[in-house]
């Protein structure tokens, strides 16, 4: 098999790479050494098994000193530049179980584009705003301060996140009376948070992605400038939409003027409108100028 | 891609590695380390 062959059956398989992704990043391990890094996922550290450490939490720990977080952004910035929200399509452990809960039948609906703008909104914030006016860094430590005690941090972990919730949360609600002594209004609302957006992942595909993640916002800005590209060929293209009706994040890639045709910074790379595109050569994805893979089963080197 | 974008792309990850370079020098992966510790087991 080419390698071109191989590039175009590793769609087929970005479900497999995600399910690896999940297991090596809650495989504990590995987690002694993985905590010093920050990947551009969502995946709690908070929870023991967790094997990098969180870039939302990480960021609102340094701004709390108050302190520039140089590390996480270098690190952020340059994964964005390589390989740009590609870690959001194939990699992110709570993008994945969106992509399964997606896949519960029944009727399916888009959010309006404009709620794309709140997670920058969460971003500037409650991951940087509130953290700096009001922090303490020596109040951002423990699962029961940042998930369950009233009187905890005012930041996007405390308040917010869901992945904390379904993975530190709700286990340590179970497992721990203590937890459970100390549950607050907080510990209520981060449970109703959690179930809003796993019913909503139901019903609109990566609707969190889009619209809660202040990691995705992150990730949106550090790749403005990147390596990869996913581009229209406008003279290939039908306008049969598929791409359109599959795009988990509504990135609108079939141009509605002309001039478009280039992928939005919603798109997460997950190349789902490459596969399915009938038409050869109307969707193309490249890295640094050298075509990967394009649309209607042909790729090129 | 065009030599301007390459010019562009070199510029972002100087700038980009320098943050990285100098977050490790300060001893941020400690800083990170500790910070996922203190949230995980404490």
């Amino acid at each position: 098999m080419s390698t071109s062959d191989r590039r175009q059956r590793l769609l087929e398989k970005r479900p497999r790479v995600q399910l690896y992704s999940l297991v090596v990043l809650n495989s504990y391990i590995l987690a002694p050494v993985g905590k010093y890094i920050c990947l551009p996922v969502l995946n709690c550290y908070a929870c023991p098994i967790g094997t990098v450490a969180c870039p939302v939490g990480s960021i609102t720990a340094f701004v709390m000193v108050p302190y520039f977080p140089f590390y996480v952004i270098g690190m952020l910035g340059i994964a964005g530049l390589a390989v740009g929200r590609a870690f959001c399509g194939w990699a992110c452990p709570f993008g994945y179980v969106q992509d399964l809960l997606h896949r519960i039948p029944g009727r399916k609906f888009g959010l309006p584009r404009a709620l794309d703008a709140t997670k920058y909104v969460l971003l500037v914030v409650l991951v940087v705003g509130l953290p700096l006016l009001l922090g303490n860094p020596y109040d951002f430590t423990g699962t029961e301060r940042v998930v369950f005690e009233a009187g905890g941090t005012w930041d996007y972990c405390a308040l917010v996140c869901p992945v904390g919730t379904l993975q530190a949360g709700v286990p340590g609600l179970i497992a721990n009376a203590d937890f459970r002594e100390k549950a607050s209004w907080r510990t209520a609302s981060k449970l109703a948070i959690l179930a809003i957006v796993l019913a909503l992942a139901v019903l609109s595909h990566r609707s969190f992605c889009r619209v809660l993640c202040p990691l995705g916002a992150l990730m949106a800005i550090a790749s403005i400038v990147k390596l990869p590209r996913l581009r229209t060929d406008q003279g290939a293209c039908t306008r049969c939409l598929r791409c359109r009706r599959t795009c988990p994040t509504s990135s609108r890639l079939v141009p509605e003027n002309a001039g478009e045709g280039e992928a939005t910074s919603e798109c997460v790379l997950c190349l789902e409108c490459v596969r399915v595109c009938p038409e050869a050569g109307a969707l193309s994805a490249s890295l640094g100028g050298k075509s990967l893979v394009t649309s209607g089963g042909k790729t090129s080197e | 891609m065009s030599r301007k974008t390459w010019i562009l792309v070199a510029v972002v990850l100087s700038v980009l590695a320098a943050c990285l370079a100098y977050g490790i020098y300060l001893g941020d992966p400690g800083y990170v380390f500790a910070n996922a510790l203190a949230v995980c087991y404490t």
